[in-house]
């Protein structure tokens, strides 16, 4: 097993500019210390068709409201979700989709610890002898021999797909073959229970795979929730 | 006074057993919409089941319950977000979402029916979480 940079196409080039916005680092790196009612009211304003602050305190009093805990962080990611949440529809999406990779990128590195930071990658490939390469590359990969991990990130439950869950599990099956480790799951930036009515309904197959969504991305990062 | 903050359509509901027929109300909302999507109709149908066993949860065993202002407003300005949603596929999204919105609101101090971030799934097992 081994692992390669994806070819960049011409729509791979635009994302890129995404993924390198200020914005999309600052949301993560909020998210990442958030607890879960933070988070929610993140996604909550992501979704949002409402784009000013007072409409969103009002629907989050425990969030935003006086007596709040860690008031000053819920204020910033509301603050930075409500710029992700107007620039339009299809930036939103793209914009939504890089913070998901960015919040997933910083906690699994900060599971792994300093040292193990340039082993986490991102738009990877993994590559398996006699096997063709797959066409659409990791969100994130853990390039470690014997602890290697690839992950696909996204924003929704309608993300997962039976595309994704093939992918995912082929290549935990070629690890096998090639007596490699490799753990494979999902990050989705949406609530358990979407995520499991989702899965119910996929006939692929999905045992394998680590599915991490709102309520555990702490344990992403190596920690309880909060 | 007026009873509604600026832009809000929905009057705050005073007990639990109003909140949740509002938030069942902005829920069927969310699911008509999202069901012109065919492709997602058994998804949105299923995830709007999944949302009302979760919003009857979260509404408590005491329906009768008044609500504190600041959360019966909070279930007001939700209720109406709903309204606000034209776009089918950010129904769905919200769809996911509102219940939770919801729960959150409804979460009483001591957490007789707040969230549980580690919970047990409505549903089939999913999060197998990472370790």
């Amino acid at each position: 097993m081994r692992f390669q940079d994806a070819a960049k196409d011409a729509r791979a080039v635009v994302y890129a500019g995404i993924q390198a916005d200020p914005l999309v680092a600052r949301l993560a790196a909020l998210a990442a210390d958030a607890d879960y009612p933070q988070r929610l009211m993140a996604r909550a304003v992501m979704n949002g068709e409402s784009e000013d602050r007072v409409t969103w305190r009002a629907i989050f009093p425990t969030v935003l409201g006086p007596d709040a805990p860690d008031r000053e962080r819920a204020e910033a990611i509301l603050a930075a979700s409500l710029e992700v949440a107007g620039r339009g529809e299809q930036a939103r999406a793209q914009f939504r989709g890089a913070f998901v990779e960015e919040l997933s990128q910083v906690l699994v590195a900060r599971r792994l610890g300093p040292s193990a930071e340039p082993a986490v990658r991102r738009e990877r490939r993994v590559l398996f002898d006699g096997v063709a390469a797959e066409i659409h590359p990791y969100d994130l990969t853990v390039e470690i021999p014997g602890r290697a991990e690839a992950w696909d990130c996204k924003w929704g439950a309608r993300g997962i797909n039976a595309d994704v869950l093939n992918q995912l599990d082929d290549a935990r099956r070629h690890a096998v073959d090639e007596e490699t480790a490799l753990r494979v799951g999902l990050v989705v930036y949406d609530l358990r229970t979407s995520c499991a009515v989702r899965l119910a309904q996929q006939t692929a197959p999905k045992q394998g795979t680590v599915v991490v969504t709102m309520e555990s991305l702490d344990a992403l990062g190596g920690r309880k929730a909060r | 006074m007026p009873d509604t903050a600026p832009g809000m359509t929905v009057p705050p509901p005073a007990t639990r057993s109003a909140a949740l027929a509002a938030a069942l109300a902005g829920l069927d909302g969310l699911a008509e919409l999202g069901e012109t999507i065919e492709d997602e109709w058994t998804y949105v149908t299923a995830l709007a089941e999944a949302g009302r066993a979760r919003l009857n949860t979260a509404a408590g065993l005491d329906p009768t319950v008044t609500l504190a202002p600041d959360r019966a407003a909070a279930v007001a300005a939700a209720c109406a977000e709903t309204a606000r949603i034209v776009d089918p596929h950010r129904a769905i999204d919200w769809l996911s979402t509102f219940p939770a919105v919801v729960e959150l609101a409804l979460a009483t101090p001591d957490g007789a029916a707040g969230p549980r971030p580690d919970a047990p799934a409505h549903g089939p097992a999913a999060d197998p979480a990472a370790s």
